[in-house]
């Protein structure tokens, strides 16, 4: 997928409109999907979409190669959602409904119920984490990019992105913890 | 709950899906910039940003050659120049040598300059020497001529007329001194009238400080009245004059009326201002209606 994207990019550079296509075709839903977790909303995410894409047009003469596009496409709809959120000024937590509603278009779907229910537990805190975590683990687990991809799309050190994901985890391990010790109380 | 568990349950998030127009909007909307003078000027920047250390260090290494070559050349000339010097040097006893017998050929055509100049001087002196030793000869020479024409007889027709020549001179400048007299006792006359109402003094002495001294009053031919002449006005008396005046007061209006008269040169001091030399011969004083006139002797005529 990374040779083909960096040959349509290269085609794209030179003005080739159909290269275009295809990479938006290769890379819209990854990046509409992104978008939906962090803004709460269809119609925002699509917006936010389509500045993505258009400020990737922009900057495509730019574009150094020293990351792969995947993960430049990343960082750039890591910070169109910052413009958006400073406009907004208000975190966009998911509701339950939507992460259930969200269950049957996953990868590789949950075998019980009670996984699927802790699995939503889980994006649920994972949605309490600070903005900073929060992105990274959007990023890191929820979109697959590696620790250098994510370092970069985020501009920061590798060693930032781990750091903040074992404090991540850290937190959703005594949530998890937390919620255990609740069910046993309820069960004794 | 295990942190692998966590992991495997985040990798597994869904994925929502995309409404279903979102692909076509987003193709639909791109713009791709024009991409090739950019990337011309990109590769061009690329590559100069690729060969820059290698030009820099070319550019410093090639300015370092030349600062050397430079400096080897200058080397070269000091080396040459230093050659020049002690090739000069080795010259020097030798050339001080040649210096001091320059000077000294220098200090004798001086001193022979010298030696010409004073033997011209005294060939000078020399030759005036004998001009004046000839001088007592020719002094002797004109004492003896003096003598010669100090003792010789002098022919007395020569001294007499010698004697004459120098009296009738006199006479005539003690003649032309009178006319003098007269003319500025006229115009002292003439002054005195302008501030008097246009009338004439009845004496001269009235009109005394017009005149500058008591010498215009005296004939200079007139020896008998000559000490009156230094005499002040404070001393000098009517009839101390030389001249005769016949002056009154209302002469002012007549022109050819006499004011006075030099009884010895005839000369005549008319009403007018003007000094007339009459012959008396030919002219005589005659009196009309009180007042004196020249008149011709043998025609009658008045003095014109």
């Amino acid at each position: 997928m990374s040779d083909s994207a960096d040959i349509l990019c290269e085609r794209a550079r030179k003005g080739d409109v159909a290269g275009a296509s295809e990479l938006v075709a290769l890379f819209y839903q990854r990046i509409f999907a992104y978008l939906r977790r962090l803004s709460g909303n269809d119609e925002d995410a699509a917006d936010l979409t389509q500045k993505t894409f258009a400020r990737t047009w922009q900057s495509l003469g730019s574009y150094q190669k020293r990351s792969s596009f995947s993960t430049w496409l990343h960082g750039i709809a890591h910070h169109v959602y910052l413009d958006w959120r400073r406009k907004r000024s208000v975190g966009d937590a998911q509701s339950d409904e939507w992460w259930e509603s969200q269950s049957d278009h996953s990868p590789t779907p949950f075998e019980s119920t009670s996984e699927r229910e802790l699995a939503h537990q889980l994006y649920r805190w994972v949605d309490e984490l600070d903005d900073e975590k929060k992105q990274t683990v959007h990023l890191h687990y929820y979109q697959n990019l590696t620790l250098n991809e994510t370092a970069e799309a985020l501009g920061v050190a590798a060693s930032t992105v781990k750091y903040r994901l074992r404090e991540a985890l850290d937190f959703l391990r005594r949530r998890s913890v937390e919620m255990e010790a609740r069910t046993e109380r309820r069960v004794v | 709950m295990k942190d692998t568990i966590i992991e495997e349950f985040l990798f597994k998030a869904p994925r929502p899906l995309a409404p279903a127009g979102l692909l076509k909007e987003l193709q639909a909307e791109i713009a791709l910039p024009s991409a090739k003078p950019a990337a011309k000027t990109r590769e061009w920047q690329n590559s100069l940003r690729r060969w820059f250390p290698a030009l820099a260090f070319g550019v410093l290494m090639l300015s370092c050659a030349v600062m050397i070559a430079v400096q080897a050349g200058w080397n070269t000339d000091l080396k040459v120049r230093n050659d020049v010097l002690r090739a000069t040097t080795a010259d020097l006893p030798k050339l001080r040598e040649q210096h001091a017998a320059l000077e000294q050929a220098q200090a004798n055509q001086d001193e022979l300059a010298q030696l010409r100049k004073d033997n011209d001087e005294l060939h000078q002196l020399q030759k005036e020497v004998a001009q004046l030793r000839n001088l007592p000869a020719q002094i002797q020479q004109l004492q003896n001529d003096n003598k010669r024409l100090a003792t010789a007889p002098v022919p007395n027709a020569n001294a007499s007329s010698s004697a004459q020549f120098f009296d009738d001179a006199q006479a005539q400048a003690e003649r032309i001194q009178c006319v003098n007299n007269l003319k500025q006792i006229g115009l002292a006359i003439r002054v005195w009238e302008g501030d008097n109402n246009d009338k004439y003094p009845t004496s001269i002495l009235l009109a005394s400080h017009e005149l500058s001294t008591t010498k215009v009053l005296v004939c200079p031919s007139d020896t008998a009245r000559q000490p009156f002449a230094t005499l002040g006005f404070e001393r000098f008396q009517e009839n101390m004059t030389s001249y005769k005046f016949t002056i009154q007061p209302d002469d002012a209006n007549l022109i050819n009326c006499i004011l006075a008269r030099c009884p010895i040169h005839h000369n005549y001091l008319l009403a007018d201002g003007s000094v007339q030399q009459v012959n008396p011969e030919k002219y005589h004083e005659v009196q009309k209606d009180g007042r004196w006139y020249l008149e011709n002797i043998q025609t009658g005529a008045p003095f014109r």
